[in-house]
C-alpha cells in the first residue's frame, strides 16, 4: 500500500455535501481517498493526527466523508459515511475510534494484501518485520529504528504483498502508549488522548508523526527477509532464539488482520513468509540492547 | 514420531475401530485449504475456523488422503519415503489419521 501525499492541509474547496464546515481535510492512502470535515475549528488538531502525511490535493466531493460535529448539550460526535462511530463530551475521545475506523476502511479497500499486526523497518535491501501482539514492544522498537537512521514501514500494521512477498510502506501516525513514551522523553506527540480500555484500564496514547522525526522516514517496498517476534519482559537480557518454520505459521496466524477477508491469499502469504524468512523470537527487557541484538543479527547475516 | 505441531487444535474425540481399518481409503475434506511449507504444511479448515500445522511426515500422509489409497498403501509409501520400518509407519499413519478424523479434516 503506497502512501501518496501532496499539499493542501486545509483545502479551501467545498466539501461537496452542501454543509458548512469549518475545515475540510483531504487525504489519500494507497488508492483510498477520503475527506475529514469538522464544524468547529477546535477539531482541527484532532483531524491533523489522522494520516498527517497523506494530504491529497486531488480530493473532491465524491470521496467518502468522515465528520466531526458538535451536537446539542455539549456533545461532539464522529461519523463515518452513514454511521455514528462515537459520541462524547470530549473531542479527544473521538480520535481513536475515528482513526481506527478510517484505518480499517483504508486497509480493506485492497483485500489482496496480507495485513499483519506488527512494526517493521528496512535494513539494506531487506524488510525486517516485527510481528507481535499488544505490549510486545513493536512501536518502541520501530521508533528506535527510526532514531537510529533506518527507514520504517509502520509501527502497527504490516502490509505485505503476498505474491511478491514485499513489505509495503504504510504511512500512519505512530501510536505510542504511556510506557513507551517514557523511553523517548524528548518526543512530543501531535495529539494525546486516552486509549481504548483493555483489562479494565485505559492508558494514555500519543499520536506521533514520524515525519516530524525525519522527513524521509518511510521505507520503499522491499522483500520480506526477517521475522523477529518481539516480547518485552522487564529485567530480561536480550535473547534471540530461532523459530521453526512450523511455529512461525502459528505465530503469524495469531497476528493476521485479514483472515476473514481473504483466507486463500492470507494463508498463501503466511506460508510464503514462513518459507522464505529467517525467523527469531526476541525477548528483551531494555529497548536499546534489544534493538542492538536485532541490528547485530541482521547486519551480521547481511555481511555474511 | 509426533505427527504434528499445532496452531489450534480441537479436542481429540473417540474414533470407532472401523474407521481405522486398513481397507479405509481416507479422503481429505475438499473445503480444507492446504499450503506447503519446507518442513511440513499448514491446513486451514473454514468449517471449524482452525489452522493446523503438520510436520513433513504428517503432511505427506495428508497428501495421500485423496481417496485412492488405503491405510496399508499409505503406510507402505510412508515407510519407503521416510525410511521407516513398516510397523512403525503403519502406527504413525493410524495416529495421524485418527488425529485428522478427530479434527474433521477428512470426509
Amino acid at each position: 500500500m503506497r502512501s501518496s501525499s501532496s499539499s493542501s492541509r486545509r483545502a479551501p474547496r467545498p466539501s461537496g455535501d452542501g454543509a458548512r464546515w469549518a475545515f475540510t481535510a483531504y487525504r489519500r492512502v494507497g488508492d483510498y481517498a477520503f475527506r475529514i470535515c469538522g464544524d468547529d475549528p477546535a477539531f482541527l488538531p484532532l483531524c491533523e493526527a489522522i494520516y498527517p502525511n497523506a494530504t491529497w490535493a486531488g480530493g473532491n466531493g465524491a470521496d467518502p466523508l468522515y465528520r466531526l460535529v458538535s451536537e446539542p448539550r455539549g456533545f461532539v460526535a464522529a461519523y463515518s459515511p452513514g454511521r455514528l462511530l462515537k459520541r462524547s463530551r470530549s473531542a479527544a475521545r473521538l480520535l481513536v475510534p475515528l482513526e481506527w475506523w478510517i484505518t480499517y476502511d483504508v486497509l480493506y479497500s485492497d483485500p489482496r494484501n496480507l495485513l499483519l499486526h506488527g512494526g517493521g523497518f528496512r535494513s539494506g535491501d531487506a524488510a525486517v518485520l516485527l510481528p507481535g501482539g499488544h505490549g510486545a514492544g513493536k512501536t518502541s522498537l520501530t521508533l528506535e529504528a527510526l532514531y537510529r537512521g533506518y527507514q520504517v514501514y509502520s509501527d502497527e500494521i504490516l502490509v505485505v504483498d503476498p505474491e511478491r512477498l514485499h513489505l509495503r510502506p504504510y504511512s500512519r501516525c505512530f501510536v505510542v502508549k504511556e510506557p513507551g513514551m517514557r523511553l523517548f522523553p524528548h518526543l512530543e506527540g501531535l495529539y494525546r488522548t486516552r486509549g481504548p480500555r483493555k483489562a479494565g484500564r485505559s492508558v494514555m496514547v500519543w499520536y506521533v508523526n514520524p515525519g516530524e522525526i525525519r522527513k524521509d522516514y518511510l521505507a520503499a517496498p522491499a522483500p520480506c527477509r526477517w521475522l523477529i517476534f518481539p516480547r518485552f519482559r522487564p529485567g530480561t537480557p536480550p535473547r534471540l532464539t530461532r523459530v521453526s518454520e512450523l511455529e512461525v505459521v502459528g505465530r503469524l496466524l495469531a497476528c493476521v488482520f485479514t483472515f476473514f477477508l481473504n483466507r486463500d491469499a492470507t494463508l498463501t502469504g503466511v506460508a510464503a513468509l514462513a518459507r522464505n524468512c529467517r525467523a527469531y523470537a526476541l525477548e528483551f527487557g531494555d529497548l536499546r540492547s534489544g534493538f542492538d541484538a536485532i541490528e547485530h543479527l541482521v547486519a551480521g547475516r547481511e555481511a555474511a | 514420531m509426533a505427527p504434528e505441531g499445532k496452531a489450534s487444535v480441537g479436542k481429540a474425540g473417540a474414533v470407532s475401530a472401523t474407521t481405522m481399518e486398513q481397507e479405509e481409503r481416507p479422503r481429505a475434506n475438499p473445503a480444507v485449504l492446504y499450503r506447503e511449507l519446507r518442513s511440513g504444511c499448514v491446513l486451514y479448515d473454514p468449517g471449524t475456523n482452525e489452522a493446523h500445522v503438520l510436520n513433513l511426515t504428517a503432511a505427506y500422509i495428508w497428501t495421500c488422503c485423496d481417496g485412492s489409497m488405503d491405510v496399508a498403501a499409505i503406510a507402505a509409501d510412508v515407510a519407503k519415503v521416510c525410511q521407516l520400518p513398516l510397523p512403525q509407519a503403519l502406527k504413525d499413519v493410524r495416529k495421524a489419521l485418527r488425529s485428522f478424523h478427530a479434527k474433521q479434516l477428512l470426509l
